[in-house]
């Protein structure tokens, strides 16, 4: 009887082996294996950011950090009490890192970030008796010009909302948080690569499958439209003010420069953000984190007026005999003045741009009324982003029947608010970015071109990725553009030119001048340019906040953007005393 | 003549013997030694106890039955002196003191103590006077083993006691005690882990009731019987507030050792990775992830079966299972053929030994029985249980080649 127990029993063992070694067995291999096996991963490395010409804007420096396996921390008390001897960091601050927020305790959890070699050394002598804590490589971003930080944009660990935009991302992961390296976050990012490693029960690498290996996709290079020379000139006048310059292609939309300022210093991003520098930048009363060229709003001025004539040519309320007498004011119910006091006398429509006659446009304000302004403003792009490769672009305003209806309630709007509008006043908010691409279809004659900064894309395999301009063509009748156009080059060539001192003889410049009026403090000083006037390759919006006249400030920054582009991109210059033989022959006539 | 004398042997018993201690020094060797710290002091001090023991099943092969028969009574004095001597100066590892240092090495006289208690029992029950009737000789029985128990339950060794509650069990079972008995002995234990639920421990007790209602027991012994259960299974909480917290984690995460994963069930849970990742054919000597890597715990004493399992796979684990039941199968096998009853009753007893500790170790490594720290016969290192082992097949060899004779 009692053999028989026994035998029993041994049944009993092997068929609970048989049950785990055949039954289960798939099971407790994967256990097995995940035992054993860790997956380390190896960072690509960022894709580098260039100008158009290939000169680095953005590249990466080796960076490391320090990590720690919380449930090897317990296990090895001393672990904890070391680290804060090798990290100068209290004991209590590194054991509250370490109990985290229900992740699983075998999950490493990043100590430290960017530790410098000292550390790192200290580190390396003590590893074999620190289970479970181990450095990785981070990459970490370096500006050598340090410029359009605001374009640009930086890069930081994940947070919990951006895990839903890249899925495939997690806890611990660096990510473009804004602009250039945010918008291109996939290809910038590179794929991550991963070792598969053998660990033993002690958390120590013991070797690796070699054959399970995946190399990482390593980032190639990014090449942005900016040309960096134009880029650092555009900031180096903008410096000590606050204000926004856009420079870019009018035939194709490539942003040649982008700047805002005051702008910020980016290696504050890298590494450890320091509270009290993220607190200094979040509370400068200059607001230097925000990027005026495309998150500002401002009232375009007499930079506009070129809108406002449009649509009185467009609407035949202007034609070429169209002449307006201005005695200094305009009067409905009230008395709209001209910037000039004393009047311009009679003006054709070119001599009102080139003069920027205020009275001239009061008057075609009211005859068109805003519902028409507002028509050939939004065909001209304004009131909708334009939607440039970089986000958080705001659309600004256009002051429509809809838009007033709703601040002022239906109806209860004065139909003079035409009058202010129509000199690029009152509720009209535009982005130097739009300004420039305005000014881009009227140097293209209604070419219009989305405005973009991705150039092309070098993949580390040899891929090439190449952007592709996206141009439409604005229905404005190009005899409307001649009048435009030509007013704009009197602007800087004629008599009686609002920026006529700023003229180069090289090249034929054009542009408009605008000051803008601010109840909060001084006036803005706004430009648009385009140059060559034949056969444009830069258009220019200036920003100036604060300071003054547009013709005094904002234009000389846009003309010497001009000049310097149309020296280096070598355009041919003019013969001599071609300047005067004007296109319309205008200006000669009416000195 | 020593061939002669070999041939007399059970030689098939022998083989297995020595083929598990082979494969015990094969599997030593690769969880303990390694390219660049060489061959293990462990393996070389394990070889020395296997030629040892070799020697001793030898020497207790040699003495008739008649000479342990003689001496047995003074066998368990001695053991139960020591076994007192252990818990009075014992070395303390592990919250447990086991051991005796005797200088050159240090001993586990709780070992020698389970042959001593078959070799007493047997003595005691092969007794003229004795009768499996009387309940006074019953209880006989019991005061001798529970003398040995209660010194190995102090020291504290759970595992040891099962063992000679086992031996006990099975020497009542083999002397003819009538199953009424054995029903009052067993039950109050099952009573003890019924008790852990209060709905349980109802339902075993009416299913208790109804069996031996079934039997047509006498009233007295009903009685008796439900009385014990009722004590003990109302005792069993008490008792248990006694234990050592390892101890309640051990049967904690017997019951559920995902429970605490990093803890106590930590063990099994790496022994049931390696075995159950082993598959059919194993991962090959040497490169079982577990074991190598050292996730597997305690892997050349008490889960040695498990680094079996992992780089053998089911193949080997099945042959080592079946040269284990070859040895208990020859050990019943003497039992039968052995004239004296006195004879008959130690092979029982020592391959209930052998059978037990293969149960509770394997069954631990598997995850059906809880961490108890018994090891495997002749697979797992460490000397004193090994030569227990080997004397108690060689007190089987000893029986099985004198089945001619009229012995004890």
């Amino acid at each position: 009887m009692l053999g028989g127990i026994s035998l029993i029993a041994f049944l009993f063992l092997w068929i609970r082996l048989y049950q785990l070694q055949i039954i289960q067995s798939d099971k407790f291999q994967a256990r097995s294996e995940a035992n054993s096996v860790r997956v380390v991963e190896e960072l690509p490395g960022r894709t580098l950011i260039c100008d158009r010409n290939g000169r680095v804007l953005v590249e990466n420096r080796p960076s490391y950090s320090l990590s720690l396996i919380p449930y090897e921390a317990k296990r090895n008390p001393h672990t904890i009490s070391e680290l804060s001897i090798i990290l100068s960091r209290p004991q209590s601050e590194l054991q509250a890192l370490t109990q985290n927020k229900g992740l699983p305790s075998y999950q490493p959890v990043k100590l430290a970030r960017d530790i410098d070699f000292h550390t790192l050394a200290a580190f390396k002598a003590r590893e074999f008796h620190l289970a479970g804590v181990s450095y990785h490589f981070d990459p970490k971003r370096f500006y050598p010009y340090s410029v359009a930080p605001h374009t640009l944009g930086y890069i930081a660990e994940i947070s919990e909302s951006e895990k839903k935009k890249f899925p495939s991302r997690k806890t611990g992961d660096i990510v473009g948080k804004s602009g250039i390296e945010r918008q291109y976050e996939d290809i910038l990012a590179g794929r991550k690569g991963y070792h598969y490693m053998i660990v033993n029960a002690l958390g120590q690498i013991t070797g690796e499958i070699e054959d399970k290996y995946i190399p990482p996709r390593r980032g190639g290079k990014l090449y942005l439209t900016i040309d960096l020379d134009l880029q650092i000139l555009a900031e180096k006048l903008l410096a000590g003010k606050r204000g926004a310059v856009v420079a870019l292609d009018p035939r194709n939309g490539e942003i040649l420069a982008i700047a805002s300022a005051p702008k910020y210093d980016p290696e504050v991003f890298t590494g450890v953000l320091r509270s009290d520098d993220w607190q200094k930048l979040q509370n400068n009363p200059d607001v230097p984190l925000l990027h005026r060229a495309i998150q500002s709003g401002y009232p375009p001025a007499s930079t506009f007026k070129m809108v406002t004539m449009t649509a009185g040519i467009e609407e035949g309320l202007v034609d070429e005999e169209y002449r307006h007498d201005c005695p200094g004011y305009y009067r409905l119910g009230r008395i709209y003045h001209c910037f000039k006091r004393d009047g311009h006398g009679e003006l054709t429509p070119i001599e009102a741009i080139e003069q920027s006659c205020d009275a001239f446009f009061y008057k075609l304000g009211h005859q068109l009324g805003v519902e028409k302004i507002a028509h050939y403003m939004k065909i001209f792009g304004f009131g909708s982003k334009t939607g440039v490769d970089i986000d958080n672009e705001i659309a600004g305003i256009v002051p429509d029947k809809q838009y007033l209806d709703k601040r002022y309630g239906a109806g209860k709007w004065s139909k003079g608010l035409a009058i202010n509008i129509s000199i690029g006043q009152g509720e009209i908010l535009v982005t130097p970015l739009q300004l420039a691409q305005y000014c881009g279809i009227l140097a293209m004659k209604g070419l219009k071109a989305r405005p973009q900064l991705f150039l092309e894309m070098h993949q580390g395999n040899g891929e090439v990725f190449q952007s592709k301009p996206e141009i439409t063509h604005i229905d404005i009748k190009p005899a409307t553009f001649e009048v435009l156009r030509s007013g704009m080059r009197l602007v800087l060539s004629g008599e009686d030119g609002t920026a006529k001192w700023l003229d180069d003889p090289r090249w034929h410049l054009a542009g408009k001048t605008g000051t803008a009026q601010n109840p909060h403090g001084d006036d803005h000083a706004l430009f648009v340019g385009f140059a060559p006037f034949e056969d444009p390759v830069i258009a220019v919006a200036v920003i100036v906040e604060n300071v003054g006249f547009g013709s005094t400030h904002a234009a000389p920054i846009a003309v010497e953007l001009m000049t310097r582009y149309l020296e280096i991109s070598e355009v041919p210059q003019i013969v001599a005393e071609e300047e005067p033989a004007d296109s319309t022959g205008d200006s000669a006539s009416d000195i | 003549m020593i061939f002669n004398r070999l041939k007399q042997q059970d030689l098939g018993l022998l083989f297995a013997v020595i083929t598990l201690i082979g494969i015990g020094l094969v599997v030593l060797y690769t969880v303990t030694s390694s390219n660049q710290t060489g061959i293990s002091t462990t393996f070389q001090k394990q070889l020395l106890y296997g030629f040892i023991g070799v020697i001793f099943m030898g020497i207790a092969a040699i003495f008739s039955p008649r000479v342990h028969y003689t001496f047995a009574y003074l066998f368990y004095i001695v053991s139960c002196l020591l076994l007192l001597g252990v818990l009075l100066w014992g070395d303390e590892t592990k919250g447990a003191a086991r051991w005796i240092d005797l200088g050159l090495f240090s001993f586990q006289p709780s070992e020698p103590a389970k042959i001593a208690l078959v070799l007493v029992l047997a003595r005691y029950v092969t007794d003229k006077k004795y009768d499996p009737r009387k309940p006074l000789h019953i209880m006989g029985t019991i005061a001798v083993t529970f003398i040995p128990l209660t010194l190995v339950l102090l020291q504290p060794d759970l595992g040891t006691s099962i063992v000679f509650a086992a031996i006990l069990l099975a020497m009542l079972v083999a002397i003819g005690t009538p199953f009424s008995y054995l029903l009052l002995m067993i039950t109050p234990i099952c009573a003890a882990l019924a008790s852990v639920n209060t709905i349980v421990l109802l339902i075993y007790i009416i299913v208790i009731i109804l069996f031996a209602w079934g039997m047509h027991m006498r009233m007295g012994m009903l009685i008796l019987l439900i009385i014990a259960n009722l004590v003990i299974s109302l005792g069993t909480p008490e008792l248990w507030n006694q234990l050592k917290p390892y101890q309640k984690n051990r049967l904690i995460s017997f019951v559920n050792p995902e429970a605490d994963p990093k803890g106590s069930g930590y063990q099994v849970i790496q022994s049931k990775v390696a075995i159950g990742s082993g598959g059919f054919s194993g991962k090959g000597l040497g490169r079982g992830s577990q074991t190598q890597l050292k996730f597997l715990p305690e892997q050349h004493t008490d889960f040695i079966f498990s680094v079996i399992g992992e780089e053998f796979g089911l193949i080997g684990a099945t042959g080592v299972l079946a040269l284990l039941f070859w040895v208990v199968y020859r050990g019943f096998h003497a039992a039968l053929r052995t004239k004296g009853k006195y004879s008959a009753l130690i092979c029982i007893g020592l391959s209930i030994i052998i059978t037990v500790h293969i149960f509770i170790n394997i069954g631990m490594t598997i995850g059906i029985m809880p961490v108890t720290g018994l090891p495997l016969p002749f697979l797992s290192y460490g000397g004193s249980f090994l030569w227990t082992i080997m004397i108690s097949v060689g007190l089987i060899l000893g029986v099985g080649r004198r089945w001619k004779e009229y012995t004890p």
